[in-house]
């Protein structure tokens, strides 16, 4: 049989299969050199360069995170945040998505131009904190949730996704006696599963990795998402170490190990989410992207 | 321009709200220079916004002894501000916010480091927002001691606004506690005496070196980052980026010390006796682990990491050993040691607060011996000796960040048997802590002051002498040949204009 020109040759194959493997074991590497860093003891840690694997196991960094309260009390928070603030965001979400989607909205164009702004421009820090400040959002968890109610990107993603579904279902829902609310939850939704669960995996894998708001807007600190425990513990350092600033005393240095355990305490349950959406994942990315 | 229009929009935002935050407390009941004091029994909330509440790896917490210890004997309740801020940059911008929305902390952070943090200083102070503690000390002379005693300290005088008046209590930093640390088993071993400057250092390293006593490949000296190499550079030109020069002050970049200095550590790199990886390996492991495995027989580090080096060399060689360096090691010209000054940042006071007063009570106890033997000893009949060991200290209680936050002394002058027992060696760390205050050390003069030149330039200069250090060192650039090249480069990059500038400003 006559080969076809498009055909892969067995080189390109195999040319591929290395390059994907080369490629997938540098992003993974990285993770896994965290977490086997973050189960074996400081001395394993110091003296080698590369870890494939741990020699000696020990979960005292493990222990030592879940015995001090800050990171699980951030991890509940995030469990708050990012499940009460997905719902909240797919919701409304979904409901300006859907309204956008009937011509028939008086002066659709500003509004949606409006929404559009928000993308563009934003106010900066101080306006955000004294308007913040004033509706008494300082310190609630709900800062975390209501100013970022519905983000425009995803709401153009949906309205697109809708758009493209046949217009006769709604037209037969409403024959039947369905008003928009009933044709949206009834109809539009249970359809647009993939988009749904694509565009509440953005915005759960947002919520969860909440940091500006976590600093600027939250006062008490048990309220602080997981990252702002996280960034603080990362990035504290004595300055005197690499560069030529003023030393400062008072912050204690932080084991490597504990800072690998906190990264995978933080990481892993959003992970975790990743295979269970991922059959929508692949479908939804593509709805919405073009308009037919 | 763009960051003078920002900057004036800044100023002008924290006058209107000053001014608006003002007439909002006009009605209510003051004394003399407008210092409202409450009835003792009355108790007080405070607000307290501090850089260190959030740089730690562990956060101060409200229902600490400590706080709670204080909170009762002042009769106030605490609310901390959170800024989860390792190098406290966001904490200033919260604070900025903040005070623009008209919600001002009773209690907080002030710093001269950066263009926010000394605006807001200045501008507050400027503004009448911040109590005048040179103006209480003045009409209460004996209530504020040992606040008094603090600000009457040249070198605490960085910390004046621009009307002459102090309006924050500087904190006391202390003086860098950097060691050098050798390995004393291998000077035994090898029957060499303690190096006491560069020179002998170079002898002995090289012993190291070609003995190679644990054979494991020793290259000698390593430091965390080429940062510490301020302080050879310091026993070579004797200053720290700048230095006295025929009375008045002139970059050590450019001085014929700097080239000697280069020299030398080029000849310890090209004789093998110095990291190769000195630029380019993790600071506070990398350097930690060769030391400890017995690859480098000589650390540039801080004492705090000594106990965990002495706990872990002994795991890899039981014979290992950790000597120190005399603390007035040095260079040709100088010690080789530079320290930032005694005071650095400082805690400022609310003038519109409930109580500033009892506010400026509670930081002058902080200030007391008496505060400083119950943060080194904990309060009496709440801790237990176990408590009190430095593993313990990332945890609540966390005596290191009530210093730190309230500022009154730092862990270094803390000679406390508990403190100390974490070394293998107390007693050799004591006499260390007591000879720091005494001890010769090359001193930045201009940090703190934010001088625009500086602010301007810096980090162009910065970036030139960082290049040619590694270039000067590794061999990859000819010292004689490339220091007029060198040189043009940093006077281009604003060396000259920074250098005027110290000049008009500073006398030796």
């Amino acid at each position: 049989m006559k080969k076809s020109f498009f055909e892969p040759s067995r080189g390109f194959k195999v040319f591929n299969v290395i390059l994907f493997t080369v490629f997938g074991f540098v992003t993974f590497y990285p993770f896994w050199y965290v977490f086997v860093g973050s189960i074996i003891p400081f001395t394993e840690l110091s003296s080698k360069v590369i870890l494939l694997y741990p020699e000696n196991i020990t979960f005292e960094a493990y222990k030592q995170i879940f015995s001090s309260s800050s990171i699980p009390n951030a991890l509940k928070i995030n469990v708050i945040v990012t499940v009460g603030g997905t719902i909240l965001n797919l919701l409304f979400t979904t409901l300006a998505a859907y309204v956008f989607t009937k011509k028939e909205l008086p002066a659709r164009n500003f509004w949606f131009s409006l929404a559009i702004f928000t993308m563009l421009f934003n106010s900066g820090l101080i306006p955000m904190y004294v308007t913040l400040s004033n509706y008494g959002l300082i310190d609630s968890l709900w800062v975390y949730i209501l100013p970022t109610l519905i983000n425009t990107y995803y709401m153009i993603i949906m309205k697109t996704s809708f758009e493209q579904l046949p217009k006769e279902l709604e037209e037969s829902a409403k024959i039947d006696g369905c008003n928009e609310i009933g044709i949206l939850f009834r109809i539009i939704i249970p359809i647009s599963l993939p988009i749904m669960a694509t565009i509440g995996l953005f915005y759960a894998v947002d919520r969860w990795n909440e940091l500006f708001t976590a600093i600027f807007f939250i006062n008490d600190e048990n309220k602080v998402t997981l990252q702002a425990v996280l960034y603080r513990m990362l990035q504290s350092t004595d300055p005197t170490m690499s560069e030529p600033t003023i030393g400062e005393g008072g912050a204690a240095m932080l084991p490597e190990q504990l800072k690998y355990a906190s990264i995978i305490v933080a990481t892993l349950p959003i992970l975790a989410v990743y295979p269970f959406l991922q059959r929508f994942f692949v479908k939804g990315v593509l709805i919405g992207s073009v308009k037919g | 321009m763009k960051s003078q229009v920002v900057l004036y929009f800044k100023r002008s935002l924290i006058i209107v709200f000053s001014i608006l935050l003002i007439a909002g407390c006009s009605n209510q009941g003051t004394s003399g220079e407008g210092i409202k004091e409450t009835d003792p029994d009355q108790e007080l909330d405070v607000r307290v916004v501090h850089k260190f509440l959030g740089n730690g790896n562990e956060s101060l917490v409200e229902d600490s002894k400590i706080v709670s210890f204080l909170e009762d004997k002042f009769n106030m309740d605490f609310d901390f501000v959170n800024v989860p801020s390792p190098i406290g940059s966001e904490v200033f911008e919260k604070l900025n916010a903040m005070i623009a929305a008209g919600d001002i902390p009773d209690i907080l952070q002030t710093s001269t480091n950066t263009d926010l943090a000394r605006d807001l200083y200045y501008d507050l102070a400027a503004e009448d927002q911040l109590l005048n503690i040179s103006k209480m000390i003045e009409e209460n002379p004996d209530r504020y001691p040992n606040i008094a005693s603090r600000i009457k300290d040249p070198e605490a005088d960085m910390f004046k606004a621009e009307d002459g008046n102090f309006y924050t209590v500087p904190r006391l930093q202390g003086y860098y506690d950097h060691i050098i640390i050798i390995r004393q088993d291998w000077l035994d071993e090898l029957g060499l005496e303690m190096p006491t400057n560069t020179e002998e250092l170079h002898d002995v390293l090289k012993e190291f070196v070609e003995e190679d006593p644990d054979d494991k490949g020793n290259f000698g000296l390593t430091v965390p980052a080429p940062w510490w190499f301020n302080h050879i550079f310091a026993g070579f030109t004797g200053g720290w980026e700048w230095v006295e020069k025929d009375g008045e002050y002139v970059s050590t970049y450019t001085e014929p010390g700097m080239k000697e200095a280069f020299k030398y550590l080029h000849s310890l790199y090209e004789e093998g006796l110095l990291d190769k990886e000195f630029f380019t390996h993790k600071p506070n492991k990398d350097e930690l682990s060769k030391f400890i495995n017995g690859r480098a027989g000589v650390l540039l580090t801080q004492s705090r990491n000594l106990p965990s080096i002495q706990k872990d060399i002994v795991k890899i060689n039981p014979e290992a050993e950790v000597g120190l360096l005399p603390i007035d090691f040095s260079g040709p010209e100088a010690a080789a040691r530079v320290s930032a000054g005694k005071f650095y940042e400082g805690v400022s006071i609310y003038k519109h607060a409930e109580d500033p007063a009892r506010m400026l009570d509670f930081i002058e106890y902080l200030a007391s011996n008496e505060a400083s033997e119950m943060f080194t000893n904990g309060i009496e009949g709440e801790y237990s000796e176990e408590t009190f060991e430095h593993e313990k200290w990332g945890v609540d209680p966390y005596p290191s960040v009530h210093r730190a936050i309230w500022g009154m002394v730092d862990m270094k002058y803390n000679d406390s048997e508990a403190y100390l027992k974490q070394y293998t060696d107390p007693e050799q760390m004591k006499t260390f802590f007591n000879q720091l205050d005494s001890a010769d050390f090359a001193q930045n003069p201009v940090w703190g002051y934010g001088l625009e030149s500086i602010q301007a330039h810096n980090a162009d200069v910065l970036e030139v002498f960082n290049k040619y250090l590694v270039n000067f060192i590794t061999g990859k650039a000819d010292i004689d040949q490339e220091w007029d090249t060198y040189t043009k480069e940093l006077e281009k990059a604003g060396l000259l204009k920074m250098q005027e500038e110290v000049q008009e400003e500073f006398t030796p």
